[in-house]
């Protein structure tokens, strides 16, 4: 019963001490970045990805991605078009939805927030942040293919229904990440998540180590059960990957009334290593400024660790917060139908 | 928490990706003429638009649609999604600015809309009133783009943007869209990472997107 710790305990600690700080900060930070993030169509049918403007000093950037974007989406769809006189247009095509795909991933979108959010928090090694940024990306071409195929093929839906169908996935996928977020702030804050408290007045030497090691492998050092830890990447692969993009719907749509949905696929898979390969770049990054931050903190290790710990609280606060922005602004307008 | 430990804190969080929700996902490609219709006192009362959409976004949006299965799509199997159409787009203020001296005039919603299909290509026609018909004025511009670059239009070569009925004194002059050219890049990567405002000449360049066509009756 000792060694039970209860919640009023838990929280009473959690006061005390740097978490608490560290979520207002990450609440604050999250609210002042993203306001209205509902996002509808324009045309009423294909939903757009997340939603906002063409604000802040990477404007310029995102705008020039965006126009990469449509001239490497205007070349896709021609060279599926083509595939029928052309052969060599497959290769094309293959090239074509691969480059997309990383500048897809490129312009700005929650996805690849999510991701490097959810690598950071959870104290994911490198390898891992990849391996979970290429699911994600291959989950979500699954969800495109499945979705074209059942209702495209089967139930011969119109593109009014397809979107209202997309936008009930969008709503499931903002759930599960708004869950992965709670999940892993619980994990972070009640779940007895806190190695480095344990250890850093006895252990000096020991922690100083293992922190030199961090910032090589970019792992945080935080015990974290392996079979929890799988569970949770899949979840958040999901909550993720779930969410169709509209991109490669149309293409699929597309492609099937070419009678090439077979093409159509293999693009659609081509696109999903291109994001996969843009967002296990920026999961990286992630991994490694946590590294970096540690490092700059010095040998200190009362401080990198309470840092470390810090860190992973403000990145599940943000999981957390991205979720119920996004849930808040896909339910705003009423539910989809 | 220590002082320093704050410093460091803060730190880290700068590292942490922000999220940022922008809409940069071109999915749907537009290929536009537009129109400013004239009333009988020479004062501007509509803008006509021919919109027609890439061959991909025109296969998504037909699908299921031909109902009695013949193989080709009626006025009537259109409509419905005209109207759709029509009815989403005033979220997004159809896309439409017609200004004077930097103020939009309201428009009121499209009475008349319609879609063919035109080779591969679905294309919606509609007329937008505006509110009030109002007398052309020295600045005088109409502007047609998606700021959040969801739509990606691109008008067409000859008479992109035309006056219909107009005094004739009257003139459309119309300016593509500036691309941000390689000295722009090179100067927003030459930035201090900690500047968070643009400077105005950058900031210009990002918004130069759309499409412009100046309305003058000198």
């Amino acid at each position: 019963m000792s060694q039970k710790l209860n919640v009023p305990e838990a929280w009473r600690r959690v006061g005390r001490s740097t978490p608490l700080w560290a979520l207002t900060s990450a609440i604050a930070v999250v609210v002042v970045s993203g306001q209205a993030w509902a996002s509808s169509s324009p045309f009423g049918i294909a939903t757009p990805d997340s939603t906002g403007g063409f604000g802040g000093p990477l404007a310029p950037v995102f705008s020039w991605i965006a126009m990469r974007q449509a001239e490497f989406y205007r070349v896709l769809t021609q060279s599926l078009a083509e595939i029928k006189e052309n052969g060599w247009a497959t290769w094309l095509l293959l090239a074509v939805s691969f480059a997309y795909g990383v500048f897809h991933a490129a312009g700005p979108g929650h996805g690849k927030a999510v991701i490097s959010a959810y690598v950071l928090s959870s104290g994911e090694r490198v390898r891992h942040g990849v391996a979970v940024s290429f699911a994600a990306a291959f989950v979500q071409a699954l969800t495109a293919i499945a979705v074209v195929a059942v209702a495209a093929i089967i139930f011969r839906v119109t593109a009014r229904s397809m979107t209202v169908a997309t936008e009930w996935i969008e709503i499931a996928s903002y759930a599960l990440i708004t869950l992965v977020g709670a999940g892993l702030l619980w994990a972070k804050l009640i779940g007895g998540e806190h190695h480095h408290h344990h250890h850093h007045h006895h252990h000096r030497a020991h922690d100083h180590e293992e922190l030199v090691a961090d910032s090589c492998t970019g792992q945080s050092g935080t015990a974290t059960s392996q079979t929890r830890g799988l569970a949770g990447a899949w979840s958040a692969i999901l909550a993720v990957g779930i969410r169709p993009c509209s991109g490669a719907i149309i293409v699929l749509v597309f492609a099937l009334a070419q009678g090439l949905f077979v093409a159509g696929i293999a693009a659609t898979f081509l696109m999903a290593v291109g994001t996969g390969l843009t967002v296990a770049i920026l999961a990286t990054l992630a991994v490694s400024a946590r590294g970096l931050a540690v490092r700059l903190a010095g040998t200190e290790s009362r401080l990198a660790s309470g840092l470390i710990r810090t860190i992973e609280i403000a990145a599940a606060a943000a999981v957390f917060l991205l979720g119920v922005l996004l849930l808040g602004g896909a339910l705003s307008d009423g539910l989809p139908g | 928490m220590t002082v320093r430990a704050k410093i460091f804190f803060c730190a880290a969080l700068m590292l942490f990706p922000m999220p940022s929700a922008v809409r940069a996902h071109p999915h749907v490609l537009v290929e536009a003429k537009s129109e400013v219709v004239f009333d009988e006192a020479g004062k501007m009362k509509s803008v006509r638009h021919v919109w027609q959409f890439d061959p991909a976004f025109s296969a998504y949006a037909i699908q299921g649609l031909d109902e009695n299965g013949d193989g080709k799509l009626s006025d009537e199997e259109l409509q419905p999604l005209a109207k759709i159409n029509v009815e989403s787009l005033h979220e997004f203020d159809f896309f439409t600015y017609l200004e004077i001296d930097g103020v939009a005039l309201e428009f009121a919603e499209p009475e008349e809309y319609w879609l063919e299909l035109i080779g591969a290509g679905l294309t919606l026609f509609y007329e937008l009133p505006l509110k009030t018909p109002v007398a052309v004025a020295p600045d005088t511009t109409l502007e047609v783009f998606d700021p959040e670059y969801f739509v990606a239009f691109t008008f067409v070569k000859d008479d992109p943007i035309t006056l219909v009925n107009a005094p004739s004194n009257c003139t459309s002059v119309y300016h593509p869209p500036g691309e941000i050219d390689a000295q722009t890049m090179a100067m927003l990567n030459a930035l201090p990472s900690d500047q968070r405002e643009l400077p105005e000449d950058l900031a210009g360049a990002a918004n130069e997107l759309a499409d412009v066509a100046e309305i003058k009756c000198p």
